[in-house]
């Protein structure tokens, strides 16, 4: 009699454009579903410039580039970050992973597949840009997460990365978690106007996950390299990761 | 006693402070009168309108601020709509661009390969010249030949340039001609050719037609109008008088030409097929015998498009 497995869901967070804080909110929101007894696995998908270890102080041996190489067993090259969080480092400073190719995808997803069994959340951290990897991992993905600021540059990015999936790789869902808002009102400005082009232009409706106030503790925490949500758990930003966690269900 | 309207200025104490005013204007004004005990209670009021003064001044201020901010987030909104908007069209020009171009070449494309199979019906017919042995019989094998590369080079003139829908009808003329001149033998400087024409562009449906009207009016000049060794001169010329209307002339200075026959049983297949085209296109054709031959079709055409420089 085969067992049955209980099917992780795969959250793909992305942004089109960089700096917008996806590894300081991929971490954060891992740990806040974490304290909802969820087992997460963060996969930093940034396969050229990889830093979700950096976040977490991690000291990392192997990584997604050796096991993909080598064909070793994934699990060795998980590290247990907390109690309930995991994380499957990726390379940095390697170009030619920044592209994957057919073969690498496939064996890819593989290895996610067979790792990710025992978790309940698989969190996949993309690099910026439109490169294949991110795509892929897009299209891997059961829900994405867009991140993206009230800045007009990380809007255009996101608009174009959104026509991009829908227009050429059948996705059509998307969730927005605005980051840097200073105040309701911007945050609801953002996403009304991100809303009104997608609807006009692309014939899609995007849902809005939630915000995450301008936070100093925020800017504090990475450099001290320490999720802001441990270091400082009353502030506005570690609040509000904790809200969108409890609203992980909504994810369309 | 003081004088009711004189001007006194006395020293009014008020709690700690001391000012100095003209006691006339404080009891004209209406503030107080000149007595210390209810200059305390005018000051007061002074000092609590400055004070509702200041409040609306900030209050409208911050109204005001509130306003632009909006005013701003929707200004805002709406330029990276613009921007989006402007997007949107370059991509979508850009990508009618790259159909038009496509279907471009596809016309050419197929221009070309109408142009490839008239050129093979045309050298069947010639190939078959030599299992002729009737003169009259090859002689009618050529005319089909010519009749036939008279409507390749239209498709040839159609992939050749850059407009696919118009060719240049002056020189299409000139091409046919040459043909003509090359298909029967003709020396140039015995029989001289003058083409005028105008800047005349013409679509397929009306090319193919006027095309071959041309084809047979030169043809018959060149095999009937001039004697084997005399000299002359064959007239083109096509012009449009008026909007909608081409005029086409082939006049030669030869022997001149006998009356057509008025049964259209009776008439050569050349003169038939001009009569056919002429009426198909709604023409007149008026034939002029008094100095050589002179042919003369007026036809309806849709209007000349400016031509782009």
């Amino acid at each position: 009699m085969a067992l049955s497995k209980k099917t992780p869901r795969i959250l793909c967070v992305t942004s089109g454009k960089g700096g917008v804080g996806k590894t300081s909110f991929t971490v954060n929101f891992a740990i806040a579903l974490t304290r909802n007894d969820s087992r997460v696995l963060v996969v930093d998908g940034d396969m050229g410039l990889a830093n979700v270890d950096v976040l977490l102080r991690l000291s990392v041996k192997n990584n997604i580039r050796d096991i993909l190489e080598s064909g070793a067993d994934p699990r060795q090259a998980l590290i247990f970050a907390r109690p309930n969080l995991a994380v499957l480092p990726g390379s940095s400073g390697v170009p030619e992973m920044v592209s994957l190719g057919d073969k690498q995808q496939s064996k890819l997803a593989g290895f996610i597949k067979n790792i990710s069994s025992s978790f309940d959340y698989v969190i996949i951290d993309t690099a910026a840009g439109i490169g294949s990897s991110v795509l892929w991992y897009n299209r891997f993905s059961d829900h994405n997460i867009f991140i993206l600021s009230p800045d007009p540059t990380s809007m255009t990015d996101a608009y174009a990365l959104i026509k991009l999936l829908s227009r050429d790789h059948g996705i059509n869902r998307f969730n927005l978690v605005l980051n840097f808002v200073r105040g309701v009102r911007e945050g609801n400005h953002t996403v009304d106007t991100i809303k009104r082009v997608t609807q006009r232009f692309l014939n899609l409706e995007l849902a809005h996950l939630g915000s995450i106030p301008e936070d100093n503790a925020v800017r504090k925490a990475v450099l001290d390299q320490v999720p802001f949500i441990e270091q400082t758990p009353g502030s506005k930003a570690a609040r509000a990761v904790h809200d969108l966690a409890e609203r992980v269900h909504t994810l369309i | 006693m003081i004088s009711r309207n004189a001007i006194h200025t006395r020293t009014i104490t008020c709690g700690c402070c001391r000012y100095g005013v003209s006691a006339a204007f404080l009891k004209r004004s209406g503030f107080c009168n000149v007595r210390g005990k209810s200059m305390h209670g005018s000051f007061f009021f002074v000092v609590l309108w400055i004070v509702v003064l200041l409040v609306a001044i900030v209050l409208g201020y911050l109204q005001q601020n509130r306003m632009v901010k909006r005013k701003t987030a929707e200004l805002r909104r709406e330029l990276f709509e613009r921007q989006m908007a402007e997007k949107e069209l370059l991509a979508s020009d850009q990508k009618l661009r790259q159909s038009l171009a496509e279907k471009e070449s596809l016309l050419k494309e197929i221009h070309h390969r109408v142009k490839n199979n008239l050129q093979i019906v045309s050298s069947l017919l010639y190939l078959q010249e030599d299992y002729m042995t009737d003169p009259k019989g090859v002689d009618i094998l050529r005319e089909s030949q010519n009749r036939v590369k008279s409507m390749a080079l239209i498709h040839e003139q159609l992939y050749g340039t850059a407009d696919l829908a118009k060719i240049d009808f002056g020189r299409y003329i000139e091409g046919l001609t040459a043909n003509l001149f090359d298909a029967y033998g003709i020396d140039p400087d015995r029989i001289r050719l003058n083409v005028r024409t105008g800047d005349i562009a013409l679509g397929v449906d009306m090319a193919v037609p006027c095309g071959l009207i041309i084809n047979e009016l030169v043809s018959n000049a060149l095999k009937h109008a001039f004697l084997p060794d005399a000299s002359g001169t064959i007239d083109i010329a096509i012009q449009t008088p008026d909007t909608g209307r081409i005029e086409m002339v082939v006049a030669d200075d030869g022997i001149g030409l006998t009356e057509p026959p008025a049964d259209a049983e009776k008439k050569s297949l050349g003169l038939r097929l001009i009569d056919t085209l002429t009426a198909q296109l709604d023409g007149t054709l008026v034939i002029n015998t008094e100095k050589g031959t002179r042919f003369s079709i007026t036809l309806n055409a849709p209007e000349q498009p400016e031509k782009e420089s």
